[in-house]
């Protein structure tokens, strides 16, 4: 969202909670997804309270890559984190998030007064606006990642992430009737995680923080879910819901945010993915290009995948955002991943 | 591919080799088998199938000092009680027990048959042995490849996307399309870095099951045929469009509209 030179007449002083912003529609409390386009879209960011659902694309490159940009915008602005992954070691996703691309204001600053007559030609009139990724509030939202350098890890441990590898997993989980053992764990691992932090809407702490989950890869193999069948393959298994459900009771009554990727395509049943929609607030589906046919389509030559916002959540109001257009696609350069809106080519001599 | 996949230039985790009744795959899994004896401590092969005898026989009659066999085919459920290999046994600490030498350092496993593993157990159990394998926890020693045998026509679709899901290779046999060669391949490679290669291929296999005459199958697709008359249209108009080189330094310094100049004029 551009800022604006518009300036409140009275300065309410809000006890603001760092890396948040009230959203320019509703009010609602928003927290960075960490892709800066991505926030754009989905109309300022990820609301504060809610499940985001990114579907997985085939290949599971390119949500793992959504899932650390999250964990690194949490590093950034001292959320605190809770990364948990079924396939590997949630360790490993830590050392590789990418580190962020820090300008020196200072610099900025001096550089901008000595280029001012010399600068624009034409545009001449506006150069003593500010400029582009100059914000005006104290802590940035939304910030920019370089992909080709990893993060200092001593920015990671100073807000001390919890992490629940497979070995937790397997470990924790006891016998449950209603639920898939692993989820019930990760469901009171994540209970505990909210009261210890003191990120529960009915604690009273003088320094709000917001807690980010980050769920890789749920649904798959790895957490004994066999595509939303039971053990007898007749009868469709409802944990997933379930736990969804659950899930989204525990974010509502705390200061947190959760995304969560799931291997939608693994499930065959109809009307099971739409139920794990139904579950959850906003979600977004990646559909990579590579390894299909579509890789070879002159229209999509310069991305690498469509990116489709399924759903978006409807959160105290009637209506919810609509972005302008809903044909999306994302690319990944060597530094950076965006999303954009997709433009197709004005003529396609092949076709 | 299949070339640089089988010697292990390029890495690849886990490997399915996805045949039919047709399409056999088990001397393409023997081929990997041998060319992962020059390059681990110990190979250890399953034997699951009730067809692996083959396999077994084949082995034995390669001689290769560093591949132990495991044969379970025997008594697959345990209904006997028979100790050694059954489907539900931990392979790792079979593997430590039946350990050569306590110093190896690298360890690689080949399954023949991933398929009644999957018919009598449930898919999740199955990925998460695969899984379990690759990770070198309870074993001293690294684990470098987990290779194994699936029939892909015994199982349903479902049951063979979750396991799809688990690995990294997925090799699947497919009629041949050229007289010269024996066998033609499938292969879906997913790479460390992300990349996702996906290639058909035919080639042969000697008798050491050394993988040789690799030919990749090109598709064949309509050529679009080149507009080779494309008409230049600036050219016989009778009027002229090019510029000269005095004409070309004047239009440069012409001062364009609404461009900055000290008097703060507008042109």
């Amino acid at each position: 969202m551009a800022t604006t030179s518009f300036q409140k007449k009275a300065r309410v002083k809000i006890n603001q909670i760092a890396g948040t912003k009230p959203s320019l529609f509703n009010n609602q409390l928003l927290v960075s997804s960490g892709v800066p386009s991505l926030d754009n879209i989905i109309g300022g960011g990820l609301a504060v309270g809610t499940v985001c659902l990114v579907e997985e694309d085939t290949y599971g490159n390119y949500s793992r890559l959504l899932l650390k940009y999250f964990s690194a915008e949490a590093a950034m602005t001292g959320h605190s984190l809770v990364l948990t992954s079924g396939d590997q070691d949630p360790s490993q996703i830590l050392k590789e998030l990418p580190a962020p691309i820090i300008d020196d204001p200072g610099e900025i600053n001096t550089a901008n007064s000595a280029e001012q007559p010399e600068n624009m030609k034409i545009a001449w009139r506006y150069q003593h606006l500010p400029g582009n990724q100059l914000g005006h509030s104290s802590s940035k939202f939304g910030h920019y990642y370089d992909l080709t350098k990893v993060m200092d890890p001593q920015l990671l441990t100073s807000i001390k992430p919890v992490l629940i590898g497979p070995e937790d997993l397997e470990r924790g989980c006891n016998q449950c009737q209603e639920l898939n053992p692993k989820y019930k764990y990760l469901l009171t691992r994540i209970q505990k995680e909210i009261e210890q932090g003191g990120h529960s809407t009915t604690q009273h702490t003088d320094k709000r923080n917001i807690l980010r989950i980050a769920v890789h890869s749920l649904g798959s193999p790895q957490w004994d879910e066999c595509g939303g069948l039971d053990l007898s393959h007749e009868d469709t298994d409802f944990s997933l819901p379930r736990f969804l459900l659950a899930l989204r009771v525990l974010m509502r009554s705390a200061f947190a945010v959760c995304l969560i990727t799931i291997p939608t395509h693994l499930f065959q049943i109809p009307g099971y993915v739409g139920r794990l929609r139904k579950m959850c607030d906003t979600v977004l589906l990646m559909e990579s290009f590579a390894g299909s046919d579509k890789e070879k389509n002159p229209a999509f030559k310069e991305y690498h995948g469509l990116f489709h916002i399924v759903q978006l959540p409807r959160l105290n109001s009637l209506l919810s955002h609509m972005p302008d257009t809903l044909d999306f696609a994302f690319k990944l350069r060597r530094k950076k991943f965006t999303i954009e809106k997709l433009h197709l080519p004005p003529e396609l001599s092949d076709t | 591919m299949i070339g640089d996949i089988v010697s292990g230039s390029e890495t690849s985790k886990i490997i399915l080799i996805e045949d039919s009744i047709d399409n056999s795959g088990r001397s393409l899994l023997l081929s990997y088998a041998v060319s992962l004896s020059q390059r681990v401590d110990e190979v250890h092969i399953l034997l699951f199938d009730v067809r692996s005898q083959d396999t077994y026989e084949a082995v034995k009659s390669l001689g290769i000092q560093n591949i132990r066999v495991h044969d379970g085919s025997k008594d697959l459920l345990q209904w006997n009680k028979t100790p050694g290999l059954g489907l539900h046994t931990d392979v790792k600490t079979l593997i430590l027990r039946g350990r050569v030498s306590p110093g190896t350092k690298s360890v690689a496993i080949v399954i023949d048959s991933l398929s009644p593993l999957l018919t009598h157990t449930s898919p999740p159990y199955t990925c998460k042995t695969l899984h379990g394998l690759i990770s070198s926890e309870d074993l001293e020693s690294q684990v470098l490849q987990v290779v194994s045998l699936l029939h892909g026509d015994l199982h349903d679709d479902h049951s063979l996307s979750l396991v799809h899901h688990t690995c990294t290779t997925i090799q699947k046999m497919v009629p041949v399309t050229t007289p010269l060669t024996m066998y033609c391949c499938n292969t879906l490679h997913k790479k460390v870095s992300g990349k996702v290669i996906r290639i058909t291929e035919n080639f042969n296999l000697l008798e050491d099951f050394r993988v040789m005459d690799v030919s990749e199958v090109k598709q064949v697709t309509k050529s679009i045929p080149q507009d080779s008359n494309e008409m230049d249209p600036t050219a016989n108009l009778p009027f002229n469009l090019s510029l000269s080189d005095k004409e070309k330094e004047a239009r440069s310094q012409v001062i364009l509209p609404y461009t900055y100049n000290k008097e703060r004029t507008l042109y």
